[in-house]
């Protein structure tokens, strides 16, 4: 995994909030008497929800072979083999296992990964 | 019965492909298959290579497909390249082993969504006629590999 790739997904995820600081930094020429009150602006959702880690969920699929998904997790992980039988197992019997969790740009990085191997991975918050 | 092992580890580190004339044949179509599928226009039988990483938000889910996805297709079209490349190889070093590993992996996704299949169903009986038969064997043929091949690699 190249570092090029993280950053432009952080380039990403400054574009996102970037209209939020717009709208923020807007007020500042309006005629206004600051006070601590005012200045106390509304935190961007985005903002709030990227304290709250992540986690990367493999999906249940018919055509991944079980051994090769958990090779996958041992050589990305580098999870034992137990481990990774265990969540291999999860994914296949329950259809998902969190296999990783972290901010969000080791998640996409993650995600990416498993990705590159085929593996049907998404993520979300932890909930 | 067990097939004999298509591919085996050697003490140095690098690994034996034992395969004949024909299966590297096939292989070798295989890579050209996904290298041309990967090269083409969008195709729905790919849809597997490409999934998406925000379950439930589209707006992050279209921005990481913007910056990673055609990343992700590279790296797919440069496995698949040194697969056709070293179909004929009997020695792989690990960064080949490693290719060929995702590589092969992809095949078997874009053929088995072209299979349709959908659950985990063992063997399944093709009839002589069928047309997707080729298919079916290509399919059988690289899970054999895959799983010699995880099992050549793994610790």
């Amino acid at each position: 995994m190249g570092t090029p790739a993280t950053e432009s997904l952080r380039v990403f995820g400054d574009a996102v909030a970037r209209p939020l600081t717009a709208s923020v930094s807007s007020t500042a020429t309006m005629p206004v008497e600051l006070s601590p009150v005012e200045t106390r602006l509304p935190v961007p959702d985005d903002v709030v929800q990227d304290d709250v880690p992540w986690v990367v969920i493999v999906w249940n699929d018919p055509i991944n072979l079980m051994s090769y998904v958990t090779f996958v997790f041992q050589k990305l992980f580098g999870y034992s083999r137990p481990k990774a039988e265990k969540l291999m197992m999860d994914v296949h019997v329950l259809g998902r296992a969190v296999v990783s969790s972290g901010d969000r740009e080791k998640a996409e990085r993650d995600v990416f990964r498993l990705h590159e191997h085929g593996l049907w991975a998404t993520m979300q918050h932890d909930t | 019965m067990r097939f004999r092992r298509t591919i085996r580890p050697r003490p140095d580190g690098t690994l034996e492909v034992r395969l004949g004339d024909a299966e590297r044949a096939l292989l070798l179509e295989v890579a050209a298959g996904l290298v041309a599928d990967l090269d083409g226009a969008e195709d729905p039988s790919l849809r597997r290579l490409f999934p998406p990483a925000y379950a439930d938000d589209a707006v992050r889910d279209a921005g990481f497909q913007m910056m990673m996805g055609d990343e992700l297709r590279q790296r797919y079209l440069a496995a698949a390249r040194t697969l056709a490349d070293t179909a004929r190889t009997e020695n792989l070093d690990p960064s080949e082993a490693e290719l060929w590993l995702r590589s092969i992996n992809a095949a078997r996704l874009v053929l088995g969504t072209r299979l349709d299949i959908t659950d985990d169903a063992g063997p399944v009986r093709v009839a002589r006629d069928d047309p997707r038969l080729g298919a079916w064997i290509a399919y059988e043929f690289l899970s054999r590999v895959l799983d010699d091949l995880v099992t050549a690699m793994s610790l």
